[in-house]
């Protein structure tokens, strides 16, 4: 079970929601990237893994995100036990994206979340703003042959939308030419979308 | 979800079950069981603790265990049983606990410091011969702890003559028993000094019984003599005890979701399919059924499983 559409996607947070009941214990993530944009329904295409980008806890009554690292000793439990269950890669829920918070979330990211539950499992989604803003970060990262490209693409941002993820992104490297990289990857975005200037 | 699949486990398993137990004890000469003595090596205490999983099903199986305990009570193992117990969760407490309390009723007190909180009384009448029958072959098993004494050796005799001669490690025999690699290798080395079995001299090292020697030492009969088989009863009879106690999660009133449950019946694959191939008992592949498949796969094996009994007991 490698390509995983949004419908196995749903079943696997279920899985993990039930395993935590059984356990008597609950947990809240919040996802980003591929895996977030086909539960939502955003893209139609199948992803491998599912990427957790915080931990959330609640106090006094609201929802605060913390780095997903490490993530709890029952989730981790559940997610080799749903791993076995359905043949996947032991790595199918992780941690990778975690260095984002070295740099910083996209801004409004933590305020933003819409969370859904899947048995004792919450799970949040950053909203749109901030997944185009992850995905033109990623696509710049690794170019126009990438999922993340395609992803974005999927996404059909507004002008607004790539001009304030554009301006999140240019702050991410202060390497000289970063600023012109992130640019022209928002032009062919552009252009692709067949949007004139 | 999963109703009507674990309804048919629980036939499937229970009935199977069921027919093992009258079988295996018929083989010990219990008390109202008229029929024919099994054809392989009958494992005490994993008969027992399938017996006391039934009981719900078949109330009689209760006399014969209760008659065991008092006549058969020191040819059983205390520590095999609460090994194999192990397997049988999550009645194990409650089967050990049971027999326990039936045996030190009938005043075999190594039974005592398992004995339960005293929720099962011992039965008034006391039914049935003063003695087991061990005389049929597939009493093999409990004849030889009488012979030699409730340990590791007659244990060990006992597999490697129901192996027919085959060669087997430390490993395998200890699998097959439920004791520890080191109690194995332990009884089986002084058993080859003692020149009773065959050592071979690699390492990692394996034994052999001359099986057709020492079933005509036995008089066990057949031409050439021969032992009964070793089925890996404690294997088998714990998974069928497994089954029901899965199709009864199904319907409890707690019962958890159904990708745990499904999980669960994977666990229960899992844990005996090593026993499985071992017995070459022709299981579908855990593997093959992903997610809650893994009922169906439940399903399909658990059928597999009782129609090898059937034709292996």
């Amino acid at each position: 079970m490698d390509d995983l559409d949004s419908g196995a996607l749903e079943e696997l947070l279920a899985a993990l929601g039930e395993h935590l009941a059984a356990a008597g214990e609950a947990a809240a993530i919040v996802v980003v990237g591929g895996g977030a944009l086909s539960l939502r329904g955003w893209v139609d295409g199948t992803t491998n893994d599912i990427d957790v980008i915080a931990r959330a806890r609640t106090e006094d009554g609201r929802r605060v995100i913390d780095p997903p690292e490490p993530l709890p000793a029952g989730l981790v439990e559940a997610v080799g036990r749903v791993a076995r269950d359905y043949g996947l890669a032991s790595d199918w829920l992780n941690t990778a994206v975690a260095e984002q918070w070295l740099t910083g979330l996209p801004p409004g990211f933590a305020e933003e979340i819409e969370w859904r539950r899947f048995g004792s499992l919450d799970v949040g989604f950053a909203v749109r703003g901030s997944l185009v803003a992850l995905k033109l970060f990623a696509a710049v990262d690794q170019g126009p042959e990438s999922v993340h490209f395609q992803d974005l693409l999927a996404l059909d941002p507004t002008d607004g939308e790539l001009e304030t993820a554009a301006d999140w992104v240019a702050r991410q490297d202060p390497a000289p030419g970063f600023v012109d990289l992130v640019a022209e990857e928002v032009e062919r975005v552009r252009e692709v979308l067949g949007r004139d200037r | 979800m999963f109703e009507k699949c674990s309804e048919e486990i629980a036939e499937l398993a229970g009935a199977a079950a069921v027919a093992a137990c009258w079988a295996q004890w018929a083989g010990l000469g219990a008390p109202a069981s008229r029929r024919t003595a099994p054809a392989s090596i009958i494992d005490v205490e994993a008969l027992i603790l399938l017996s006391l999983r039934v009981t719900a099903r078949e109330r009689r199986l209760q006399d014969l265990v209760a008659w065991w305990a008092r006549v058969g009570s020191v040819v059983t193992s205390v520590q095999r049983f609460r090994s194999v117990a192990e397997s049988f969760e999550p009645t194990a407490e409650a089967g050990l606990a049971t027999f326990a309390t039936l045996a030190v009723g009938a005043g075999d007190r190594r039974w005592l410091p398992h004995v339960g909180p005293g929720d099962v009384a011992p039965p008034t009448r006391e039914k049935g011969m003063d003695a087991p029958n061990l005389g049929e072959p597939c009493a093999l098993w409990p004849r030889l702890r009488a012979g030699l004494g409730v340990g590791a050796k007659a244990d060990v005799l006992a597999f490697l003559l129901g192996s027919g001669g085959a060669w087997a490690s430390t490993r395998q025999i200890a699998l097959a028993l439920g004791y520890s690699t080191v109690a194995v290798r332990a009884a089986a080395s002084e058993m080859a000094l003692a020149r009773f079995i065959t050592e071979t001299g690699d390492r990692p090292a394996e034994y052999s019984a001359r099986a057709a020697s020492w079933a005509a030492l036995l008089d066990l009969g057949g031409s050439p003599p021969a032992a009964p088989a070793w089925r890996f009863w404690a294997d088998v009879f714990a998974f069928l005890a497994g089954a029901l106690a899965w199709s009864g999660s199904v319907s409890a009133p707690d019962a958890p979701g159904p990708h745990v449950l499904a999980s669960r019946a994977r666990d229960l694959l899992e844990r005996h399919a090593r026993a499985f191939a071992l017995a070459r008992v022709p299981v579908p592949e855990p593997a093959g059924h992903t997610g809650l498949e893994a009922a169906d796969g439940l399903l399909s094996t658990t059928g597999v499983v009782a129609e090898w009994v059937r034709e292996h007991l």
